[in-house]
């Protein structure tokens, strides 16, 4: 019944599956079970048979799943997929604090970040230009992709070309990007930038918090209120991480640096000198303090 | 001999067969819709890969529904099945209002196949409980029911998860058999 230009769908079915072989589509996008046979063409990424079917239960406008091997695809499909994947998909998820795990399907595909990454897939694929500060959740993105990339790659990468990394030698399979010595150099940096974009992730999620507030409190209060408490757990983790990476780790550092036997030698004179100074008050007032029961009875 | 025996004490007792064809697009709920009529539960489905076929009894009529899958690049299977049915349920996302369309150039497709000539149409307005859904008489106007002219035809809003209209469907399927015969 339906009649398909045959080259066209093989040559759109081969990039398909050269889109597969890229790291992370391999594997199921929810479960990480191996040789996912669908795509969901909204976000452009891999998903198996048993997830297809529940994600496709969820709304067909908010996840829209196609079979490999059962269903036609069209250029756009295909690019959004090139363009998306898994495992940018994954990393767009986590940098704004969605949990892979444990996040019930629903929220986590129906959010204002999901909702953002599927508009700027949209029109990325219709080749319109690409604003950074029009979508939600984009901020320094790429550089955290790429930085999680290399966290991903580092190790692998020293274990094949031994203990010095040959930036040179080094040619990764990603599509469109050309990774070399200036992202092994953001490898190392890459801790530090985290802390930097947190605060800014704070910034977006109490503002997206408030906008979730107010549009969708009344029409669904209680997926608002989990919502909201889900951003808010995540900012309070986040701001906790920072505050032990900004205050808490420097002053232990500095702590541990400093020459202490200066400032003990100090306290300890300072220490005997007192005792010396109070040697004359009588034992009962210390028994103020320390409760009357422990003093010995020969001092009565 | 034996044969019409049996067909003859089958038509005294009213007990009737009929031969249903349930197709759509991929994600209508068809299987969903089978095994909420068979089994009277819901069931977790999967894209369904070739058929599923069931015996539905409904009063005094055995349909046997088969129920093949959407996808795409398996529509073109369906006229396999072609073959002596008599009834089709063609199963319509209600939600997916960017699909009606797709959903309206396969089912006018199949309304000019030949060997579809004398089978009742049924469609099943599904997944009505979801809130945007659009109302029986909006699918009916965008899928230009109203253009079929040699053949009984009804549409039907159902929620295949709740069970809904499910059994309304069978009703006026019944009902048209009765009539034929």
């Amino acid at each position: 019944m339906q009649f398909f230009d045959n080259s066209r769908d093989m040559e759109n079915r081969k990039r398909l599956l050269c889109a597969k072989k890229v790291a992370g589509n391999n594997k199921c996008f929810e479960c990480k079970s191996v040789n996912p046979q669908f795509v969901s063409s909204s976000f452009g990424i891999f998903i198996c048979v048993n997830c297809a079917n529940l994600l496709r239960g969820l709304d067909a406008n908010l996840f829209y799943v196609k079979s490999i091997t059962m269903d036609s695809f069209e250029e756009k499909d295909i690019r959004k997929v090139e363009k998306s994947g898994n495992f940018r998909f994954g990393c767009f998820l986590s940098k704004n604090g969605i949990m892979q795990n444990g996040t019930p399907l629903r929220d986590k595909y129906d959010n204002l970040f999901a909702k953002s990454y599927r508009r700027r897939l949209t029109n990325e694929v219709r080749g319109k230009d690409i604003n950074e500060n029009m979508y939600l959740g984009f901020n320094n993105f790429e550089q955290y992709a790429n930085g999680a990339i290399n966290q991903i790659r580092g190790p692998a990468l020293k274990e094949i070309s031994g203990n010095v990394i040959n930036s040179e030698s080094a040619e990764f399979v990603l599509p469109g990007k050309a990774l070399g010595t200036r992202n092994f150099q953001d490898c190392e940096r890459f801790p530090s930038r985290l802390r930097s974009q947190e605060n800014q992730n704070e910034n977006d999620i109490t503002s997206a918090s408030s906008t979730l507030t107010i549009e969708k409190f009344q029409k669904d209060p209680i997926g608002t209120i989990s919502k909201s408490w889900l951003l808010l757990s995540d900012a309070l983790h986040k701001s906790y991480e920072d505050f032990k990476g900004t205050i808490v780790q420097p002053t232990i550092e500095n702590i541990q640096q400093r020459n202490l036997s200066d400032d003990l030698k100090r306290s300890l004179v300072h220490f005997n000198e007192k005792i010396h100074e109070t040697s004359h008050l009588p034992l009962p007032v210390f028994s103020c303090f320390t409760g009357e029961d422990i003093l010995p009875s020969e001092f009565n | 001999m034996g044969l019409y025996a049996s067909k003859l004490f089958s038509n005294l007792f009213g007990n009737k067969e009929m031969r249903i064809l349930m197709v759509g697009l991929d994600g209508a709920g068809k299987t969903t819709v089978l095994y909420k009529l068979k089994l009277g539960e819901v069931i977790t489905t999967i894209p369904t890969i070739g058929f599923n076929v069931e015996t539905v009894q409904y009063k005094n009529i055995a349909f046997t529904v088969w129920d093949v899958g959407g996808q795409d690049r398996i529509r073109s299977l369906w006229r396999h099945y072609y073959r002596n049915t008599e009834g089709v349920i063609f199963v319509v996302d209600s939600n997916d209002r960017s699909r009606v369309g797709e959903a309206r150039e396969v089912m006018q497709r199949m309304l000019n196949e030949d060997e579809l000539r004398n089978a009742v149409w049924l469609v099943f307005a599904n997944k009505q409980d979801l809130p945007e859904a659009m109302s029986a008489a909006e699918i009916t106007e965008k899928l230009g029911l109203h253009s079929i002219r040699n053949r009984p035809w009804f549409i039907q809003s159902t929620c295949a998860t709740s069970g809904e209209g499910l059994y309304e469907g069978l009703e006026w399927l019944s009902n048209n058999l009765k009539n034929q015969s």
